[in-house]
């Protein structure tokens, strides 16, 4: 939801905080944050052209899966702290 | 043989672009004609809303054609080199991620001027660096400290730029690997 979803950072923090509310899992909410922010389904179009197909579907593939991988490090991360 | 394979390339590469820009314009001004006989009021509603979105990333979009302008103008490829090319080691690192964290404005404003950096030697792994640091905001960091708390802030940061690295590196495993497709 968080990669094909556009706009400002602001409106994911507060679907966020409010999943959150809702019991959802905060790794779920943090890769859900973290795609939002990272990965570009719209703009994938423009990057593509621009940047080259090869290095938009890379990056974009990529960061797809460092928001699962950044999601689960914070979460345990923090269980390990507190 | 050899000579006419040779001839037919120079007249591949000597063939103009077709102008896509300009079939996607006139496609939508097409479509919002057409539109505009069927349903007049919500394509009033949908251009206040474009106008809106125009608005919004104007200063955005001067910014970074005023960037463009400087870099194509006063900086060349050994100072981009230096900076952010194969030879620039940590530092490059090091600017591709601040510039990312500090830079403003919507993603896809930034392309054309990343490219006109790539084609001045900027490392393709940089931009990717570049491109995922936007991720970090500061201006919007104290509301997300406010949702979530400080420790969750701090550690998600410096993940996020962990992250960056690692991306950058691994792009640049990807190009490296297949080098010949675009």
């Amino acid at each position: 939801m968080g990669s094909i979803s556009s706009g400002n950072a602001v409106t994911s923090y507060i679907i966020g905080g409010e999943l959150l509310k809702e019991n959802v899992s905060l790794i779920a909410v943090v890769a859900f944050m973290v795609a939002w922010v990272t990965v570009g389904i719209i703009q994938l179009p423009a990057e593509a052209g621009i940047l080259g197909k090869r290095f938009a579907f890379a990056r974009n593939i990529l960061s797809f899966f460092l928001s699962i991988l950044v999601s689960m490090a914070t979460v345990k991360t923090l269980m390990v702290i507190q | 043989m050899r000579q006419k394979a040779e001839s037919r390339n120079v007249k591949k590469k000597g063939k103009r672009q077709k102008p896509y820009g300009i079939y996607f314009l006139c496609s939508v001004l097409f479509l919002y004609l057409l539109l505009f006989l069927l349903e007049p009021a919500n394509i009033q509603k949908s251009l206040k809303a474009s106008g809106h979105v125009l608005f919004q990333i104007f200063p955005a979009l001067c910014l970074i054609i005023f960037l463009m302008g400087i870099v194509n103008y006063f900086v060349n490829p050994r100072t981009v080199s230096k900076y952010v090319g194969k030879g620039s080691g940590i530092k490059g690192w090091f600017w591709a991620i601040s510039t990312g964290v500090v830079s403003h404005g919507p993603i896809y404003a930034w392309y054309p001027l990343l490219r006109d950096l790539r084609s001045q030697g900027m490392r393709s792994g940089l931009i990717a660096v570049f491109l995922y640091s936007r991720a970090i905001k500061i201006p919007l960091l104290p509301l997300m400290v406010h949702y979530f708390g400080i420790p969750f802030v701090v550690i998600l940061t410096g993940l996020m730029i962990i992250a960056s690295i690692v991306q950058g590196h691994a792009v640049e495993m990807i190009e490296g690997r297949f080098p010949n497709q675009v």
